[in-house]
């Protein structure tokens, strides 16, 4: 006998077996109730972003020089993985000064969007959301992580645009790393060292139980069910990871899913904003009010 | 609108995901929950996992691990499966002459039966087989040859030759 026989004897044993019916529909409301409580306490809180991890293409953080001729830091919205700020509306003198500014490593454009599921935002996204319901805007990378870009930016934009943070206090990163809830030390102190020894990690954040509860609370304020059914112990650990510039963020991500104890990584790009979740067969979630139109 | 891809993709598939599981040695109930967590995660990646070559048997990969971590966590789960093989191998054995592929497969052990069936009814590439049983591409060969030897299949098959390093 041969292997290809072998492989007609294993499909006509699969044939004989009773078929098994699979439930789509739990897996889709499964995901949401996830999807509420990640999206809750990552800096990358898009709400489209959670339902899988963005296949980004290489980050090119510009922190070369550039040529004097093109001097502009537009890239593409695929390119902006990292997310510290929105700005609305576009316009050629809000790119003049975001192109002039030290603080801005890149930026890229947004198209004006209503998001059919913004309810599922935290607070630190729905102004921006709201806002970029009725103009263009632009998705804005810090140069430097963590620093207090919207500030300085709407100081230096003064009233031709308005600056929304984004990131929460522990600053926006290329991909978040979750824990299983529940991951042990051993494993939790296994992709810390992982990471402090990965070349293409440029800095990382490791973010506690207690500090995923604090940043949920925050962002979740005036959600009082969804608060009070959520425990610290719910939510996962965290690494937020920023990649050096020039190293794939998509390549970065994939190295640690599936590493023991890591549940998923997120990554995100500016077309998240935009760019429909792949929902399909998923009913509507409940209907709430439009929280754009909430005083 | 309606259908998104992904449900395409596990109409299309949960149902041959967890048959293999079931060839691989596991019971109707762990192999249909692995597949159903394999699918969950590919959810949450599904635009990485849509992207790839052959998106089907990266859950193939990820169900098999699921299946092999419950198989771990719940050691009665596994004596139980254990305890069925060994039944169904002093079966095999009154037949004395010729036994059949089928009845050999079921007197594999555990890892030699996940690498074929991976292998043989999943068709995936050994590397990725290698990655389901979380050993090196060198030692899945060296399972697979066992299991072939144990089923006395000849090997033509020149991808597994090519391996070979």
């Amino acid at each position: 006998m041969h292997t290809n026989e072998l492989r007609r004897e294993f499909v006509a044993m699969a044939d004989e077996l009773e078929s098994f019916t699979g439930e789509v529909g739990t897996l889709h409301r499964k995901r949401r109730r996830q999807h509420v409580i990640t999206v809750a306490i990552a800096a990358v809180a898009i709400a489209g972003v959670a339902t899988g991890g963005a296949v980004i293409a290489a980050s090119q953080h510009d922190h070369v020089v550039r040529v004097s001729s093109a001097p502009s830091k537009e890239v593409a919205p695929s390119k902006v993985t990292r997310i510290d700020a929105i700005v609305v509306p576009a316009s050629e003198a809000v790119k003049l000064a975001l192109d002039q500014s030290k603080l801005v490593a890149e930026y890229a454009s947004v198209p004006h969007v209503r998001r059919p599921d913004s309810l599922l935002e935290t607070n630190a996204w729905r102004s921006a959301m709201c806002a970029l319901r009725s103009a263009d805007g632009y998705a804005v990378t810090a140069t430097t992580p963590g620093t207090n870009l919207a500030a300085d930016l709407q100081r230096a934009l003064g009233t031709d645009a308005k600056v929304y943070t984004t990131a929460d206090r522990f600053g926006a990163a290329d991909a978040e790393i979750f824990m299983n809830v529940g991951a042990t030390p051993a494993e939790t102190h296994a992709l810390s060292t992982r990471l402090e020894h990965d070349p293409d990690v440029r800095s990382f954040r490791y973010i506690s139980t207690d500090d995923a509860y604090t940043i949920f609370k925050a962002e979740f304020a005036g959600q009082q069910s969804l608060i009070q059914s959520t425990k610290p112990g719910d939510l996962p650990q965290s690494f937020r990871v920023i990649v050096n510039s020039g190293a794939s963020v998509a390549n970065v991500a994939g190295r640690y899913d599936g590493v023991p104890g890591v549940d998923t990584v997120i990554t995100q790009n500016a077309e998240d904003l935009w760019l429909p979740m792949p929902r399909a067969s998923t009913p509507a979630p409940d209907s709430v009010p439009d929280p754009c139109t909430k005083p | 609108v309606g259908r998104s891809a992904f449900d395409e993709f596990y109409e299309a598939y949960f149902d041959r995901v967890a048959r293999a599981l079931v060839l691989a040695g596991a019971d109707r109930e762990s192999a249909w929950d692995a597949t159903q967590e394999a699918f969950a995660r590919a959810l949450r990646r599904w635009r990485t996992v849509h992207e790839m070559d052959r998106p089907d048997g990266w859950v193939y990969v990820v169900a098999m691990n699921e299946l092999r971590d419950r198989w771990r966590r719940d050691e009665r789960n596994r004596a139980t499966s254990q305890e069925e093989t060994e039944v169904v191998a002093d079966n095999t054995g009154s037949v004395a002459t010729r036994l059949s592929v089928r009845d050999l497969i079921a007197t594999l052990p555990p890892r030699q039966r996940q690498a074929v069936v991976l292998r043989y009814l999943a068709d995936l590439p050994l590397a990725d087989v290698a990655d389901a049983m979380g050993c090196a591409v060198g030692t899945a060969k060296a399972t697979i040859h066992q299991a072939l030897q144990h089923l006395r299949v000849e090997l033509d098959d020149p991808e597994d030759d090519h391996a070979h390093e």
